[in-house]
């Protein structure tokens, strides 16, 4: 590949090893995958905060040697959830050393130029890309919305490679760059009704399982599926699989019809989704066998203003029970709209919690104080029970239902099978 | 009898030898697998079973890109797999070897799932291209 001579000063070691060794994984990532040259690429958005909370401290002193390193950001540089809420840990009862290990990250990467957006929904809070831009995105559910939703153009990076393209500007050209890998590989067509959020999240789960890292195009999606849904669809995909890129028949930017998505050649193999399929994947993500919750939470990924609002109605003037928490994680962005709308306050009066930059599967009360939580995230699901963090072994349980059953449950304080 | 011999494509360098663990599932190193290096995926092939020490044979990566962090965290502490043998390695999985010195290779000539068992005693050598079973 050739590179410019500020890549190769990166490179040759002029900006310290860890620059260096970021660089050379990058690029030995690209050629591994045939990439011919590095394209410019219009953001990037990093996972670096969750370095922390993932690989304690192996992780943080690769970010201390960054900082120090003396590189800026040259792409602009979006930033995933972090393990604590920024303006409100204290109240949250987050301990100390925790919040301030965390904080030594946060400072770490806005030194070097990354915006304080830290959320999973950049695209619901400011910035979302448009079709054809390239990208260098990490968060699975991100990455799989910006390229299916949006018809960009991202790979699923990884963050050390994904830290080199935010430091040069620009990423290898493989893979979901090339208009040749975009075109679907299997159909899968949809018979099943789905009504809800967690509907969407069951299907994406089951699919995700059953296609790996293919382009699934789905048929028999209503026209007017809303956003949210699709959100909550991606999000399952990337999780059960490593599905980077789907299209939905005359939804999605790239799939305005089946012969567009397929390049076309309409393939034979069809998946189909009937009743069967999604209520496999309901019971495979129920781990929990009591009916005692301890904990209700929304918003992975981030709560969008619509689920915050409906949320709100639906604890509307009722008490959550005394042996459960109910919190809803979203960006500040969104948590600061629904505070002048009106929703927090119905959420906060209720007795639950609106809590910003952070999520349940990357908190470490999460694992430390309950046994049972029940949520409408397939995602969330799947991640929450297996997830230890710094200082506590996963035990939390999981529940899977709809928002209006999760509601319920925490007003009731058990959860209706 | 004969060793059997794969010839694949280098993602991380370096020699590795002992048993191999063989997944039929892909793996997610975050959420599937917990601090300890064990297995903790509701339903998986998998499930139960400690990497640490083992040469591990899987299909590919699944999940998160938070699993590069939890394996080389893994790594660190000495609870990974030796060495991994992939079908199909992506960038989470290939950063992750790198970061973590886990020797690892991709692409084999024949199926590593058919042709390694749990159990055997496997060599993985980025230098010749290959791994041998037996």
């Amino acid at each position: 590949m050739d590179l410019e001579k500020y890549e190769l000063d990166l490179l040759a070691g002029k900006y310290g090893d860890t620059v260096k060794k970021l660089m050379e994984t990058m690029l030995r990532i690209g050629e591994i995958n045939g990439a011919k040259r590095l394209v410019k690429v219009e953001s990037v958005h990093l996972a670096s905060t969750l370095i922390y909370i993932i690989s304690g401290d192996t992780g943080m002193e690769i970010m201390g040697r960054l900082a120090e390193s003396g590189v800026k950001f040259k792409a602009f540089t979006l930033m995933d959830p972090v393990s604590i809420d920024i303006d409100s840990w204290q109240q949250l009862g987050t301990p100390p050393e925790f919040a301030r290990k965390q904080m030594i990250a946060v400072n770490a990467l806005e030194r070097l130029g990354a915006v304080a957006s830290y959320t999973c929904t950049p695209y619901l809070c400011g910035y979302s890309p448009k079709k054809g831009d390239h990208l260098a995105w990490v968060e699975t559910s991100a990455v799989i919305f910006a390229n299916s939703y949006y018809g960009a153009r991202t790979n699923r990076e990884v963050d050390v490679s994904a830290l080199a393209s935010a430091i040069c500007g620009k990423t290898p050209e493989y893979g979901y760059h090339l208009s040749e890998n975009r075109r679907g590989t299997v159909r899968v067509d949809v018979k099943a009704k789905l009504r809800t959020l967690s509907d969407y999240g069951a299907l994406g789960f089951y699919l995700g399982k059953q296609v790996g890292g293919g382009v699934p195009v789905l048929t028999g999606i209503p026209r007017d599926v809303g956003m949210d849904a699709l959100i909550a669809l991606a999000a399952a995909l990337a999780t059960s699989g490593r599905v980077t890129l789907f299209h939905v028949e005359g939804v999605t930017p790239e799939a305005h019809t089946l012969p567009e998505a397929f390049g076309g050649n309409l393939p034979p193999d069809e998946i189909r989704i009937g009743a069967a399929e999604i209520e496999e994947a309901y019971q495979t993500l129920i781990t929990g066998k009591d009916d005692r919750i301890d904990l209700v939470a929304f918003g992975c990924p981030h709560a969008s203003i619509a689920e915050l609002r409906e949320i709100a109605e639906l604890l509307e003037g009722k008490r959550i029970h005394a042996n459960v928490q109910l919190a809803v994680f979203t960006s500040k962005s969104s948590r600061v709209i629904a505070e002048r709308s009106g929703f927090v306050k119905t959420i906060e009066s209720a007795g639950g919690k609106v809590v910003a930059d952070t999520c349940m599967v990357l908190t470490p009360t999460t694992y430390t104080d309950f046994n049972l939580m029940a949520t409408d995230s397939a995602k969330a699901a799947y991640y929450v029970p297996g997830w230890g963090v710094e200082g506590a072994a996963a035990k939390t349980k999981v529940i899977f239902g709809t928002k209006k059953q999760c509601v319920d449950a925490a007003v009731s304080g058990r959860w209706r099978f | 009898m004969a060793p059997k011999i794969l010839k694949g494509r280098t993602i991380s360098d370096g020699t590795a030898t002992g048993e191999a663990l063989v997944s039929s599932d892909s793996i997610s190193f975050s959420g599937g697998v917990n601090l300890e290096g064990v297995v903790v995926e509701n339903r998986h092939a998998l499930e139960g079973q400690k990497l640490a020490g083992k040469i591990l044979v899987f299909p590919s990566l699944k999940g998160s890109a938070a699993g590069m962090w939890m394996l080389y965290r893994l790594a660190a502490k000495g609870l990974a797999p030796v060495a991994l043998v992939v079908k199909e390695a992506d960038a989470i999985l290939t950063a992750a070897a790198i970061f973590g010195e886990i020797p690892a290779m991709d692409h084999f000539d024949q199926d590593p799932l058919t042709c390694i068992r749990t159990g055997d005693s496997v060599t993985l050598d980025t230098v010749s291209g290959t791994v041998t079973v037996g």
